[in-house]
Order: C-alpha cells, then structure tokens, then sequence
C-alpha cells in the first residue's frame, strides 16, 4: 500500500503568513486611473445596479 | 447546544489516535477552509487539531467536491476583503455611488465578523460590484478584470497550492487506480442522491459524505454540525466524527 502524505511541521503557521501576504499585495495605478475616469452610465442606472436591480437597463 | 449522538469534540482526538491506531482522517470544506483563513471562527481549534496531527504523522484525505467548495469559499472570502481593502486605500480617488456601496459592504462585513458569522460575500453582491467596476473602461481591461488582475488573479491558486502542499493532502480520486487503495466500495450516484433525500442536504455536502462512508479513512474532522450528525447516523459507530468544541457551546 502506497505510503499517503503528511502534514509539515509548521504548515498552519505558514498559510497563515501567506493569507497575509495576499491581502498585502497593493492595487495599481492602472486600476484606479480607470475607476477615476467617469462611466457613460447614468448616476440613476448606477443606483439601480448598486441595489441589485437585475433590470437595470445600462446605456 | 447538546452534542449529538457519535459526534466527538476535536479535544478528544488524541483518545481516538493511540499509537497502534489508524491515524489517517477526512475532512470537508468547512475544516480544510478553516485552517487555511486566519479570521475563520474555528480557526484556533482547527489548527490546534492540524498541529497534533502533524505531530502524531496522520494523513489528510480529501476529494475533489473538497476542493471546488475551498476555491469558491475562498473566492467569496477574498473579494470580500479586497473590495474593503480598495475603499480604505484608494476611497478619495472613486466614484459616489461606488464608494457608498463599497461602505455599505464594509459595514455588513463588520457586522458579519462581530456577530462570528461568514464573511464570505453573497454571490449576488459579487455580481453587483462586478458591473459597478465594469462601468469604468480602460486600454488593458474595465475595472472589475482590473481589480481582479491585481488582487486574485494567481492567489486562489496559490492559497490551494499551499494548502495542498504543506497539510500534505491525500486526495481520493476515482480515476486514479493507485488511489483506490483507500476505499471499501465505489461511491454510487443513487447513494449521494439518497442522502440528499434523507437528510435535505446539499448534494456537494452528500457527494463529500458519501465518499468518506465509501472510503477506509476511519474519521472525519468537520466544523458543520449538519454534516457531522448526517456522518456519525450514516456510519453506525463504524467511524469516528470530531468538530471544534465551540461548536457545541456556540448558538450556531
């Protein structure tokens, strides 16, 4: 029968450093160059989507 | 709340791994989850359990219903907190009506973790942000591809990755021959389907039940109370069941 793995010493404290290490990572300057340039869209559509009005008719 | 009949809390684990015993185990989403999210309620406990097994040389099984649940918790987990992350970096610089709801998302996450629920985000509020982002256009991509290029593209992979790799996990797969060494009896479609219709639930839940009944792993570790009672009912005292303590104590 085939040996099955096992857990490393240390393994939780390790996935615990690199769930930390994810959240670190920053945004960049392209995505918030692009979320600053005004949409198309209407305030009011905005207000529907923002409210999960599935019928929200975009322009 | 009362334990329910065969359910073991996790601190009696070592009584059931004695040095000649079988010292391998199951486990479902919620524990693999668990360990793997630092703010998860049992996070504590469910280490403490992985630390003991590490110690003893237990082995983690698991399948690949295991797995699809992991990545979808973790993709809810996630945005859920990059989205707070992006109001409380970048909150001068975004739209009106962007940053109310990214506020009101921030106070259900709060609100959430206080009262020691879920902070996943609802699939329904991830479309939402999903469209709201997909609003702003740019040369490489609108802001939802944007958003994801820079905080999950990779890190959903890596998360399982490691996982996999540091908790050393065995996974029962039907395709592999040399995996099958691990189970009594083929899982079957029609039992799954069986115990959707006894127990009302979830057919992952069932498919992920069904598979440990099948397999030779002795016992199973679970943070849900639903799975763990379905488990020690199904399993007739052939098999152990241990969940966190707190779970008894807790109101859930």
């Amino acid at each position: 029968m085939e040996k099955p793995k096992r857990p490393k010493p240390g393994a939780t404290k390790r996935l615990r450093e690199l769930y930390r290490d994810i959240l670190n990572r920053p945004f960049s300057q392209e995505l918030v160059d692009v979320l600053k340039e005004k949409s198309r869209t209407s305030e009011q559509d905005k207000k529907k989507i923002a409210k999960g009005n599935r019928d929200a008719e975009l322009e | 709340m009362n334990i329910p009949d065969g359910v073991e809390p996790l601190s009696a684990m070592s009584l059931h791994f004695q040095p000649q015993a079988d010292k391998t185990c199951f486990v479902d989403t919620t524990v693999l989850f668990s360990v793997s999210y630092p703010l998860d309620y049992f996070h504590e406990e469910i280490d403490i359990a992985f630390n003991f097994l590490s110690k003893i040389g237990g082995s983690i099984f698991t399948n690949v219903n295991v797995r699809a649940e992991f990545l979808e918790n973790h993709r809810r987990v996630l945005i859920a907190e990059c989205l707070i992350d992006l109001l409380e970096d970048k909150e001068k610089e975004l739209d009106g009506i962007l940053v109310e709801k990214l506020k009101s998302h921030r106070t259900s996450y709060r609100r959430k973790v206080a009262e020691q629920k879920s902070a996943k985000l609802e699939v329904q509020q991830i479309k939402i942000f999903r469209q709201l982002l997909s609003l702003h256009e740019g040369p490489n991509g609108n802001g939802w591809e944007l958003f994801c290029r820079d905080r999950l593209q990779g890190q959903i992979e890596r998360i399982w990755d490691a996982t996999e790799g540091e908790l050393g996990l065995n996974s029962i797969s039907l395709r592999s021959e040399d995996k099958n060494q691990y189970l009594n009896s083929t899982p079957d479609w029609r039992d799954a389907t069986s115990l959707i219709g006894r127990y009302g639930i979830a057919s992952v839940d069932a498919m992920i039940l069904n598979m440990f009944l099948c397999s030779k792993i002795p016992a199973l570790l679970t943070a849900d109370l639903e799975m763990a009672e379905c488990a020690a009912k199904e399993s007739k005292g052939t098999k152990k069941v241990f969940a966190p303590d707190s779970l008894f104590d807790s109101s859930f």
